[in-house]
């Protein structure tokens, strides 16, 4: 299925904005969601689809309403849900502020679960629609250093495979995106460059498996590799040798 | 490790409240922490009474934030030192998430993941500074796949276990033991609470655990500070072949026990 009208998002920016390029090379109209409207703006004028340009902080309550509002109604109903708005903070979490914890857990899970509570009643009506998850290959093992953000995707990974199958037959799909580091101001400098992905190859297969339905999908092959290791090595194990590559543990 | 004090949440009734009896037993000295006020109280009389231990009866609601932060501030008072903190509160919702109360899911997720993450900080904070302490954080067996029709209540399970094996690794040499225990089937009101008494009842006898097991458990888990606890032989098989399986067959799994718990 090819969507008509998505909503992104932290489209400003890194992923978020490579999948709404990607949406828009395939013909698909947007709406663009993050805190800073010249960016939005910006990414309007580049696409040559229509994009309505939502500017909302999805860490307050009142930006998600706004955009809550926006999936239940209007006249051009959206068929594509693309929860990628996300934030880290790396470090040991008894010495990291917990405000930023907080946060943390607001935008990847909290925004997720309401944004996706919005869509789906449209979506089921209509028989028709897709909900993706921008979640990491850090839901795969626990992450020493990165222990809350680790835990906000483990907790977007079981949820949208969970909906994937709550949703069977209904004309509407969840999927799980699942990319390793990838080359975006999100990861800053702090990994070496030669483990990091392009974001548009992410973006692709992002789109590609919403298109199909399909539950998840790792992007990268060493990713892929990595996705095998968790899925026959206990937790505890690959969650020793994260800590041990961070330095910490 | 013997512990001093121990702050206990959702003490009034299930796993919670036999950690209480047992931490009791071991003479450690109590904060109990639950909505309850007269459950509370008739607790802490009991354990006096049995144990000649100390409780603090302490009423909040952790999906209120500022009740959370009372109860942070009691965990980081260094007058009355807590040095243990199981944080055990948590409830599950059933049904399609699109048909489920989004508030209440919210509640969920601020009972099962935020205030867990909140306390988790004041301890971790408290303890490092203090070179010893135990942080036990109960999770569940839904921590290890995707549950439809429960798909919000795993998806705050596997952030705690996720979560607290991070930490667990991060404490590692403070003298900070950090552990995550995952109960299976626990004869408890959980089943109740979550409304899926009748496909509980179906569920083959050797699933079932009572909480004085669990319990013992996870305190012989948080003793030795080990990362991961799952009691019960059944759970253990479960957890191992959940681990050594790749995501795509466990969520089919997933997909098909819907018929037991799709409403």
């Amino acid at each position: 299925m090819s969507f008509e009208r998505a909503l992104v998002t932290g489209a400003s920016a890194g992923i978020g904005r490579a999948i709404a390029v990607e949406l828009a090379g395939r013909g698909t109209d947007l709406v663009a969601v993050a805190r800073r409207q010249e960016l939005l703006e910006e990414l309007a004028d580049e696409v040559p689809v229509d994009v309505e340009v939502l500017p909302a902080d999805l860490a307050s309550e009142e930006g998600l309403s706004r955009v809550e509002e926006r999936l239940r109604g209007g006249d051009a109903p959206i068929d594509l849900l693309v929860n990628n708005a996300g934030a880290s903070d790396m470090g040991r979490f008894a010495k990291l502020d917990v405000d930023r914890a907080e946060l943390q857990i607001e935008l990847n899970c909290v925004a997720a679960v309401r944004l996706t509570h919005a869509a789906l009643p449209g979506m089921r009506a209509r028989r028709r629609g897709a909900v993706l998850f921008t979640s990491s290959t850090a839901s795969f093992q626990p992450l020493p250093a990165l222990a809350v953000y680790g835990a906000t995707k483990a907790f977007l990974t079981s949820f949208g495979q969970a909906l994937h199958e709550e949703l069977k037959s209904t004309g509407v799909t969840s999927t799980v995106l699942c990319p390793g580091f990838t080359d975006t101001d999100f990861v800053g400098d702090a990994i070496p460059e030669q483990i990091l992905m392009d974001v548009e190859p992410v973006a692709r297969a992002a789109v590609d498996a919403a298109e199909k339905g399909r539950a998840q999908v790792t992007t990268g092959i060493g990713n892929k590799v990595h996705a095998a290791a968790a899925a026959v090595l206990p937790g505890g194990a690959l969650g020793k040798l994260a800590g041990k590559a961070l330095g910490i543990g | 490790m013997t512990f001093l004090r121990a702050v206990v949440t959702g003490a009034s009734a299930g796993i919670g409240r036999e950690f209480a009896r047992q931490l009791a037993q071991r003479g450690t000295d109590l904060v109990l922490v639950a909505r309850s006020r007269d459950k509370l109280e008739e607790l802490a009389d009991e354990l006096e009474v049995a144990h000649g231990v100390t409780s603090e009866v302490s009423v909040a609601d952790l999906t209120m934030p500022g009740d959370v932060a009372r109860i942070a501030d009691r965990i980081a008072d260094d007058e009355r030192p807590v040095d243990l903190v199981v944080n055990n509160a948590g409830f599950g919702t059933r049904g399609r998430f699109d048909q489920l109360a989004v508030d209440r899911e919210l509640q969920e997720v601020d009972l099962n993941v935020r205030a867990v993450v909140r306390l988790s900080h004041a301890a971790a904070a408290t303890m490092v500074r203090r070179g010893e302490g135990g942080i036990l954080n109960v999770s569940s067996m839904a921590a290890y796949q995707p549950i439809p029709y429960f798909a919000t209540y795993a998806a705050t399970k596997a952030f705690v276990t996720s979560f607290t094996q991070a930490l667990h690794e991060e404490l590692k040499r403070t003298g900070v033991h950090v552990t995550v225990l995952g109960p299976g089937f626990t004869k408890t009101d959980f089943a109740e609470a979550a409304g899926a008494t009748g496909e509980a009842s179906r569920l083959p006898d050797p699933l079932w655990m009572e909480p004085g097991p669990v319990v013992a458990a996870g305190l012989k888990g948080i003793e030795k500070n080990q990362a991961t606890v799952i009691p019960g032989w059944a759970n253990q098989l479960t957890a191992t072949v959940a681990d050594f399986t790749p995501s795509t067959i466990t969520r089919r799994i997933a997909g098909f026990s819907r018929r037991f718990t799709s409403p």
